[in-house]
């Protein structure tokens, strides 16, 4: 609970809290930050992440001693009290400094003022999970770690405000590269170099500095180093390094790759495709492909890793999350390949049918099986998600509406196919079968069907309910409710018909009462 | 969850699905749209968590 009002109070700051607001504002400590207290916040949450991973990888037995002594010791509610006092107080401040222009009080006072009260906030946070003996324990053990640790997160602090010196070279080089790409595919190519401007008489695009590639960069780079020192031991360094700049570059090409194909598709007359579903989805691919090719080579090559070969392998997790996994691939590709409407839609039934299909030898250990429980649970969570949703009647969406009758039909009967049948099922194999299971343990397969943690339950409920968009917390709650149904009877048959009751009712309300925004 | 490693692949999964409802408002970046982030990070999350459970085909037999 606590972690969760902590996540909750930094997620409100850093939404609300804008340092724009503050150019215009006199005072020397104000425009500090003003300039700088993005960077300096970016680079403390750098730096509790790294310190808390760096920790959990090389002190585990002494972070489960000091586990053990936290779990006798309760909320220390005096310092609990102090931190809401001091949130509080930091709210108004928030306020003062960022957006009363009003100048009653000097701006620097107000962010000596509003600095304290974070620190504080801070600082009793701390002192509410663990006495002071605890930290100075932590710290004292830990402190090469932590050193290291603030090094890292200041020196990708600095990194990442130099790199806004990258921008211009980086999309000047990506303008050359889609100028090169395209002259193998088109005569006569439209070339602006002053306004970044490139494509052909049809179809132009504006290369804009976001488009240089150095975001797909830096992400595989961020997942590279990552997945090296989560695998270390069984890498075969220092070779395994040179996959880290291999996919930077790899995927710094396919981003001037993804800009001549948008071009393409937009010569060839595909304008919406190109500028909505194929631009949105393209970086997201490429950098997908590249990430699991990094992550197969490393596992796999022999000049990469010193793990042994097996010729006869398996993957015990691929029958129940393969089916989810296609669905998201299938609706990238979808998504990719359409405007405004994703008319392919039935590429992720496809998809997920055909996995479902191929691993069906392997569902043994599934109880298909439902009773009442199943259904009834399915209708209390329709209940609780148009209680969420401001449900009213909306139009058909004008793609569909304005469709020859057979294609609109045949659109609508593979959308109600696939919210009743293939994603209830390959939902709850991901979430329920998988995910609860394997966070009770590793050896998920002989985690019995009615077992489970709290920390099982709420995080695999949590990450379905964030796979719901802006219904995130009506997602959140009906995973608990579909998790609830199969731990209960220690049937997974009954989340599926839960599931599928569920998105059964949601497609009645929208095909037969004009609900589309539920859909 | 057991391993280092599905703990920290399930959490990047959680940090950058929360975060890409951080950015949502911000303006849309042309290669990376946090905006359609949250399926493609999820896919290479299950992927990732996939490969983590290789093993040789005896292993499940003689179970």
């Amino acid at each position: 609970m606590l972690a969760f009002i902590l996540a909750l109070e930094a997620i409100v700051v850093s939404v609300s809290v804008d340092g724009a607001a503050l150019a215009s504002k006199p005072g020397m400590i104000t425009r500090f930050v003003g300039d700088y207290g993005a960077w300096i916040v970016k680079g403390l949450i750098g730096f509790a992440a790294l310190s808390a991973i760096f920790v959990l990888l090389a002190h585990r037995s002494g972070l489960a001693l000091l586990a053990d002594e936290l779990a006798s010791t309760t909320l220390r509610a005096k310092w609990f009290a102090l931190h809401l006092a001091a949130i509080a107080l930091f709210g108004v401040l928030s306020y003062a400094f960022y957006a009363d222009s009003s100048g009653r009080f000097p701006p620097d006072l107000i962010a000596i003022a509003w600095i304290g009260a974070a620190l504080g906030a801070v600082s009793t946070a701390a002192l509410a999970v663990a006495p002071w003996h605890i930290w100075d324990r932590l710290v004292r053990g830990a402190h090469r770690l932590i050193v290291s640790a603030f090094a890292a997160s200041a020196l990708a602090c600095f990194a990442g405000a130099m790199s806004w010196n990258l921008w211009g070279p980086t999309s000047r080089l990506t303008f050359t590269l889609v100028r090169f790409i395209l002259g193998f595919f088109v005569a006569d190519i439209v070339v602006q170099p002053s306004a970044m401007r490139i494509g052909t008489h049809r179809f132009a695009v504006v290369i804009s500095e976001q488009c240089s590639g150095l975001e797909g960069a830096a992400l595989i780079l961020t997942f590279g180093l990552f997945w090296l020192v989560l695998c270390r031991k069984d890498l075969r360094f220092p070779q395994a390094i040179a996959l880290v700049p291999a996919g930077v570059a790899i995927l710094f090409l396919l981003n001037a790759v993804r800009i001549a194909a948008l071009v393409l598709i937009g010569h060839a007359g595909a304008r919406e495709i190109a500028t909505r579903g194929f631009h949105s989805q393209a970086g997201w691919i490429a950098f997908n492909c590249v990430a699991f090719a990094f992550a197969i080579a490393s596992r796999h090559l022999p000049w990469f890793t010193v793990a042994p070969r097996h010729h006869a392998v398996e993957f015990a997790a691929a029958p129940y999350l393969a089916p989810f996994l296609t669905i998201l691939a299938a609706g990238m590709i979808s998504r990719a390949s359409s405007g405004i409407f994703e008319w392919p839609y039935g590429l992720r039934v496809l998809a997920a049918l055909v996995a479902l299909w191929f691993f069906r030898k392997r569902f043994g250990a599934v109880d298909w099986r439902t009773g009442w429980l199943g259904p009834a649970t399915g209708v209390a969570v329709f209940l609780l998600w148009i209680g969420f949703d401001r449900v009213s009647v909306n139009a058909m969406p004008s793609a569909l509406a304005t469709a020859a009758p057979d294609l609109r039909n045949s659109w609508i009967a593979l959308r109600v196919i696939g919210a009743v049948l293939t994603v209830p099922v390959a939902e709850e194999l991901a979430f329920r079968g998988f995910l609860l299971r394997r966070m009770v343990s590793a050896d998920f397969e002989n985690v019995p069907w009615r077992r489970f943690t709290l920390l099982a339950l709420v995080a695999s409920s949590v990450l379905f309910g964030l796979m719901h968009g802006e219904r995130w917390l009506a997602g959140t709650l009906a995973g608990l409710c579909y998790a609830g149904a199969s731990l209960r009877t220690g049937r997974l048959g009954e989340a599926i018909a839960a599931h599928a009751t569920t998105n059964a009712l949601i497609a009645i309300s929208v095909v037969g009462f004009g609900h589309w925004s539920l859909w | 969850m057991n391993s280092p490693i599905a703990k920290i692949v399930s959490l990047t999964v959680l940090l950058m699905s929360v975060g890409s409802y951080a950015f949502a408002g911000a303006p849309i970046a042309p290669e990376i749209d946090a905006n359609t982030g949250v399926a493609a990070v999820a896919l290479l999350g299950g992927g990732l968590l996939v490969l983590q459970t290789r093993r040789r085909k005896s292993d499940r037999e003689s179970k």
